[in-house]
């Protein structure tokens, strides 16, 4: 099935690191769109039907939550499942990305094995 | 668990999930208040809120080179922006562990975003009154530091 899965980090390491544990957690994307920040994503989710969203918190420009925010106000985009990846887990970042709709969150470093358990549920 | 050993195993575990080597306990700089680093590359992230803070990642070249070419899966002869990046990511994410520790000790605090310096020689002295921890890592590939400095606490 082709799929296509949005990776927002203003990290272009750990945007690579996200791509390559996908590929080992055995999911893949048709296109792998990337992202660095809120902005970026906006316009990549008003040009590209995406199917799943793997997006930051802390962000120039616009974090994850404003991000989380503006995609939930737009009905073109809202229903797109977003996983937040960040070192913040378990913080009140977390628990707010939640509160805007988040599907889930993945702490980082992870394994393949924890990127499968969170995000193969969601495709 | 004491912060110190929280960062020891967060770093741990960065090298085994996404870092592809093993990583050990190194034996901590000289003795002083000014630290000085050669042919390094260091990634800086503030803590703000109730107190203020600073975690680094001082690394040396070899050591930030072969962490981010196991990152990216790719040989990395030089320090370029790649590098950088690589090291901001890797403070961001100790920095991450810093705070949810002081976060769960009762500190309310926010991270900024990474920055990173590198070069021959450079020198870093400690913000005045700040309680400082240093905790020293050895690789195959050289040496890691990782320094928290924070305010001290009012009374």
């Amino acid at each position: 099935m082709s799929r296509t899965i949005l990776i927002i980090d203003d990290s272009s390491t750990m945007r690579k690191i996200v791509s390559r544990s996908l590929r080992q957690a055995g999911i893949e994307a048709e296109t792998l769109l990337e992202a660095g920040n809120g902005i970026e994503a906006l316009e990549a989710l008003a040009a590209n039907k995406v199917d799943l969203i793997l997006s930051d918190i802390n962000m120039p420009e616009m974090d994850g939550l404003e991000f989380l925010r503006r995609k939930a106000a737009d009905p073109a985009m809202a229903k797109i499942p977003v996983v937040m990846i960040t070192t913040e887990a378990g913080t009140e970042l977390v628990v707010e990305a939640k509160k805007l709709g988040a599907a889930g969150s993945i702490k980082k470093p992870f394994s393949p094995e924890q990127i499968e358990e969170i995000v193969s549920p969601l495709l | 668990m004491p912060l110190r050993q929280k960062l020891i195993e967060a770093t741990f575990e960065v090298f085994d999930l996404i870092g592809g080597m093993e990583v050990r306990p190194g034996p901590m700089p000289p003795e002083g208040e000014v630290l000085s680093f050669s042919f390094s590359v260091t990634g800086m992230v503030g803590l703000v809120g109730s107190r203020k803070g600073m975690l680094a990642v001082h690394a040396s070249e070899g050591l930030a080179m072969a962490l981010t070419g196991n990152f990216l899966g790719l040989e990395v002869k030089e320090v370029n922006e790649d590098v950088k990046d690589a090291i901001a990511e890797l403070t961001n994410i100790l920095a991450g562990c810093a705070k949810s520790a002081l976060v769960g000790a009762g500190e309310e605090l926010r991270l900024s975003l990474p920055s990173t310096l590198s070069g021959k020689e450079y020198s870093l002295s400690p913000s005045p009154g700040a309680e400082r921890l240093l905790v020293p890592f050895n690789t195959q590939a050289g040496w890691l530091l990782v320094e928290l400095q924070m305010e001290r606490a009012t009374p």
